[in-house]
């Protein structure tokens, strides 16, 4: 698919005629496995920019044969581009392994340089081999390019490395590809720089209490993690926050992995907002989708585009932790510096959530070194109810309150309450009274009545 | 804190109650040491605010938190009867520097506020306390800004000598009157405090009955004095005070309690 996509663009595209010297599939199978993908060899054909050359069944005594014909139909054709598939299969015609180096070295590499032609040679890399082909064509090669896919999650991931680019500063970075009905996609890299443009002012999140506690609320550009429990208030503060950038006249992208829109929708009535009328004037835009299916960097990429054509000043993203589920740790890990490095130079405030076991810490989750503020969200037993708290973990650059406050989920929404006087422990995950308080309670809940059974007894 | 804990210190706790009830007796009925004197205002408040007012203030935060983890009315109560008795303590020695009587009056209020609270809280202690849910913060507030603003005015009253003289006046029916009537009120709550103490045996109780024991003897003298400076007064002051180391033991053996005895459960 690579190689015929090399040919076909390069000759719809740049003009440049191409020739396919297949020594694995005949023209037959070539041509209608490229229709299916949209690519028409056969008017390429017509229009003398392609030409199919069948080597299926060549011995070694016909390789000077074959070497010859791809020589008259560069000349022929006048072409620009040729693929040989494969060299692993024409390789095998040879006897001897020097006469295969003799023939890429010598006579295809002279050959095709001196007619300028970019030549694509196929080499197959078997299963658990470390090296390519016969072992030899990364050495002749100017340049190497590996494809390459492994089973991850569950989920066929295809990567894409440059091994090798001579003269040229060619990234270093492990891409990843698919294989759509165009032909193959490849993916930006996930590359990520320190932002070198940064904003000092300040953003609402939209709970009030929340933004006192951060003496105004984070930068703009900045990325705000919330993390909580289930049913800690995670996804009410990002709508919250969506909220207050609508009634800003500020354009938010809501991406959600964990709850369709309508669902969303419908918790927002809960609190009074009406997120439609902004879906409507475009201040909020909603996408959601369940992330495990796709490749990771095709769900930035995809973002990316929503964000580019959004053109949004808030993000939201709902959860980290279902996003985490589908990808590696060390994709996960790239994803998330790379989008906050780019939101951050491009002044897009992010809020993230992410879901944590009970009692969980910024430890626990190992990306929070990313995040510039770090809220956590946590239910408190107390007196067979269940209080809420919150407590700003993290605040890069910005003075804090560090007391662990009281919330509550109110009709209209989060609401900041005062700090936790009468229970400690609560970051522990063992909340309690303080022992003081506790004995203090306890000695006086005694009551100086004798019992009915200290009666009788 | 464990020596706290010892049964001979809760003992020699007890020790200094019949003291100050024979010296009491003895000044009253016998007129031993009548014509020794002294006054010193800056002592009396120096003793008020140093001790009596910096015990209750710790008293009543401890007693506010407990009231706000568990919505128990009586100790809410309890809270501001100490915190009642504090703010008299010092708003009493602040007006005596200004008039001994008008000061000696706001003792006396003080003193009815303070036993009154203490005694409902007792009674609650003692029958098994209701609970509050709702609004804790609110009734906590408004419970001791209440008290505080209450006693604040009954200064001022005091001041502007809108209160009754009678009140002030050592020896005067209606200091006598008030003074039996807080010593009632403290006796009282200090026999339901103790009853409460013998079925449960909970330190806590058991020093914070001797504080209450020790006000009421302190009240007792109050009662019995002639004049100011005199012996009785200076014992009715000592027993304020020894009182007020008793509340705070009562607040300090609770770390022991947590390491010597159950520790405190989680929140439930």
């Amino acid at each position: 698919m690579f190689s015929s996509q090399f040919l076909y663009t390069g000759a719809t595209k740049y003009g440049e005629p191409g020739i396919y010297a297949s020594f694995a599939e005949n023209r037959e199978a070539f041509l209608r496995n490229m229709r299916r993908a949209h690519m028409d060899f056969e008017s390429l054909e017509q229009k003398n920019l392609f030409k199919f050359i069948d080597f299926v069944t060549v011995k070694e005594q016909a390789i000077d044969a074959a070497l010859a014909t791809i020589m008259a139909e560069i000349d022929s054709l006048r072409a620009r581009r040729l693929v040989i598939d494969s060299f692993s299969a024409m390789a095998q015609a040879f006897s001897e392994k020097i006469d295969a180096r003799i023939v890429l070295h010598t006579v295809l590499g002279r050959m095709t340089r001196l007619s300028k032609v970019t030549t694509l040679l196929i080499a197959e890399k078997p299963l658990g081999s470390e090296s390519l082909g016969g072992g030899m064509e990364e050495f002749v090669s100017d340049a190497v390019l590996v494809l390459t896919q492994s089973l991850e999650r569950g989920h066929l991931r295809r990567h894409f490395d440059i091994v090798k680019m001579r003269g040229t500063g060619a990234s270093r970075a492990r891409f990843t590809y698919d294989i759509s009905e165009h032909g193959i996609v490849v993916h930006p890299s996930l590359e990520a720089h320190p932002a070198t443009r940064v904003f000092s002012e300040r953003v609402s999140i939209g709970v009030e209490g929340l933004d006192r506690m951060l003496s105004g609320g984070p930068y703009k550009g900045s990325t705000v993690l919330v993390m909580g429990e289930a049913g800690t208030g995670k996804t009410t503060t990002a709508l919250q926050f969506m909220m207050r950038g609508a009634a800003n006249k500020e354009r938010t992208l809501y991406v959600s992995y964990e709850e369709s829109q309508e669902e969303l929708i419908r918790q927002g009535l809960g609190f009074g907002w009406k997120i439609n009328d902004h879906i409507e004037n475009g201040l909020i835009k909603m996408t959601s989708f369940f992330p495990e299916p796709y490749n990771i960097d095709s769900i930035f990429a995809d973002t990316r585009k929503l964000i580019d054509a959004y053109k949004p000043t808030r993000f939201v993203l709902d959860s980290l932790t279902s996003l985490e589920r589908a990808m590696s740790e060390d994709e996960f890990f790239r994803v998330v510096r790379r989008m906050e490095s780019r939101f951050k130079a491009e002044g897009v405030t992010t809020l993230v959530t992410a879901r944590t076991s009970e009692g969980g810490l910024p430890s626990d989750f190992w990306i929070s070194s990313l995040m510039d503020v770090i809220v956590s969200l946590r239910q408190v037993e107390s007196e067979s109810a269940l209080r809420r708290a919150l407590v700003i973990f993290k605040a890069r650059g910005l003075p804090h309150d560090t007391s662990i406050k009281e919330f509550e989920i109110s009709p209209k929404g989060i609401v900041v309450e005062e700090k936790f006087t009468d229970i400690e422990q609560i970051l522990g995950g063992s909340a309690r009274r303080p022992a003081r308080v506790q004995a203090w309670s306890d000695a006086f809940s005694t009551s100086g009545r004798p019992s009915r059974a200290g009666t009788k007894g | 804190m464990v020596g706290l804990m010892s049964l001979n210190l809760r003992k020699l706790g007890i020790a200094p109650l019949p003291i100050a009830a024979i010296l009491t007796l003895a000044f009253a009925v016998f007129g031993i040491g009548e014509e020794l004197i002294y006054q010193s205002v800056l002592l009396e408040v120096l003793l008020n605010i140093f001790l009596v007012l910096a015990v209750s203030i710790i008293v009543a935060r401890v007693s506010v938190k407990s009231f706000l983890s568990t919505g128990s009315v009586n100790v809410l109560l309890l809270g501001t009867a100490v915190l009642a008795f504090g703010t008299m303590a010092t708003l009493g020695g602040a007006v005596s520097s200004i008039d001994v009587n008008k000061g000696i009056a706001v003792y006396s209020f003080g003193a009815l506020t303070a036993g009154g609270l203490h005694l409902s809280s007792a009674i609650l202690t003692y029958r098994g306390s209701p609970k509050r849910t709702e609004r804790l913060r609110l009734r906590a507030g408004a419970c001791y800004i209440g008290t505080i603003a209450f006693l604040t005015t009954l200064s001022v009253l005091a001041i502007e000598s809108i209160l009754p003289a009678g009140f002030g006046e050592p020896g005067s029916m209606a200091q006598r009157a008030a003074a039996a009537t807080s010593v009632s009120l403290f006796t009282v709550s200090a026999i339901l405090f103790s009853r409460v103490y013998l079925r449960s045996h909970n330190p806590i109780l058991y020093w914070y009955s001797l504080a209450l024991w020790a006000t009421a003897v302190g009240f007792l003298s109050f009662f019995a004095t002639k004049g100011n400076g005199d012996p009785l007064l200076w014992t009715g002051i000592a027993s304020i005070c020894v009182g007020s180391v008793y509340f705070l033991v009562s607040i300090l053996v609770v770390p022991n309690l947590r390491s010597g005895r159950k520790p405190p459960g989680p929140v439930t």
